[in-house]
């Protein structure tokens, strides 16, 4: 019923004929491009493998970084704290005593002072209160002199002290050069106000002097110089 | 499929011209069909291999690797050559009939009168008339072509067939 008449068909299949291959210049675009197609796809492979690379190996990394985040602690990675915590490092073994003193804690028991000042006066071996109370405002004249005493006990006190075995004072405290100073000047203040009883006034000058040894600078040279003033005034 | 493999891992210049050799002439005979110049079937099928070779990785592993280059080529090059015929005509609908138009200078013979009447078909009735009557294909064999099953070109020629018999410019042909 569909189909066409056969002079028809006859007709038709005298038509213009389809062509059966391509022609060079088609063949030659087909055959280029297929060769463009290739190149372009390995470029891509080859960046897709180059991708996958470079992705393992962070995981890689990532990984490694966790575990042994896991396993010892928070890792430090970030610059600025790295280089800190090596300065730091470098700042303890530079300084180590200044580091030590600062570790120190506060009411640690006190170091000796100064062990060997040749010292012929005599002076009294009491051992009294220290530097902070020489300081306060109410200072007795008894506790300046005392507090001068204990920076340097006498030296033939200390030889006989060691000559009878006894121990070596052990509550001398390290009241620093600044400390040192300001017993010194409340000593010389307190002689020349006449606060000091006579017994006292001599030992206590010669204790502060002593105080001052091996310390050097304008401030401790001219009270030097005072407190031997006072040590030749009657 | 392994010469479009040998394509994808080595770049064989063999397996292309292979390939192109064995493809050329049914992909020729639909893309004529549809367009009526050997020039413009020539173009249709050069694009519908360039696409070939751009997405050839995907032609292998596409469909779990059923598809066949043949099939994947021909749906190409008739869709290529149906955009063809679109740009070259700009408001052609798919069953719209074409108003007879007459053929440069009058045709003196029957030939000429009939494949006027042709080129008035609609597209997918043209090229399923054509390729039945002028190529003598099965109906599955243009369905292939086309992209349908075989009723549904027995419905396309069909009404092809009628739209012909019915031309008035046919009607001192056909007995």
């Amino acid at each position: 019923m569909s189909d066409l008449d056969p002079h028809l068909i006859g007709l038709l299949r005298r038509g213009p004929a389809p062509p059966t291959a391509l022609d060079e210049a088609h063949r030659q675009a087909v055959l280029a491009a297929a060769r463009q197609a290739w190149f372009r796809q390995r470029a891509r492979n080859r960046r897709a493998l180059a991708g996958l690379g470079i992705a393992a190996v962070l995981a890689a990394a990532i990984a490694g970084w966790t575990v042994r985040s896991l396993f010892e602690g928070p890792v430090l990675t970030s610059r600025p704290i790295v280089a800190a915590a090596e300065h730091t490092e470098e700042r303890k073994l530079e300084r180590p005593a200044a580091e030590a003193r600062r570790q120190e804690p506060l009411d640690a028991p006190s170091k000796p002072m100064v062990t060997a000042v040749p010292t012929p006066a005599p002076a009294p071996a009491t051992a009294t209160p220290l530097a902070a109370k020489a300081m306060s405002a109410d200072t007795a004249a008894s506790n300046l002199a005392d507090a001068a005493t204990e920076m340097a006990p006498p030296a033939a006190e200390r030889t006989d002290r060691l000559r009878a075995g006894a121990p070596a004072p052990a509550a001398k405290r390290d009241v620093g050069q600044h400390g040192r100073l300001i017993i010194a000047r409340l000593v010389l203040a307190a002689a020349r106000v006449g606060k000091l009883e006579s017994a006292d006034r001599r030992p206590a000058l010669q204790a502060a002097l002593d105080g001052l040894d091996g310390l050097s600078g304008a401030p401790f040279d001219d009270l030097r110089h005072e407190l031997q003033a006072a040590l030749l005034a009657p | 499929m392994t010469l479009l493999r040998r394509y994808c891992d080595n770049g064989d210049d063999g397996a292309v011209c292979t390939i192109v050799e064995r493809h050329q002439a049914d992909l020729l005979r639909t893309a004529h069909a549809i367009l009526g110049e050997a020039a413009a079937a020539q173009d249709a099928v050069q694009e519908g291999f360039v696409r070939l070779w751009s997405h050839a990785t995907a032609v292998i592993t596409g469909s779990g690797g059923r598809l066949s280059i043949g099939g994947w080529l021909c749906t190409v090059v008739r869709n290529a050559a149906l955009d063809m015929v679109r740009r070259r005509s700009p408001a052609p609908l798919p069953d719209q009939v074409r108003q007879p138009t007459p053929p440069q200078g009058t045709p003196h013979d029957e030939a000429a009168l009939l494949w006027a009447a042709v080129e008035r078909l609609p597209d997918l009735e043209r090229v399923a008339v054509i390729l039945r009557y002028r190529d003598g294909m099965a109906y599955d064999e243009i369905g292939y072509r086309l992209g349908k099953t075989a009723n549904h070109v027995g419905i396309i020629l069909h009404q092809g067939v009628g739209r012909l018999r019915a031309d008035a410019s046919l009607a001192g042909i056909a007995p």
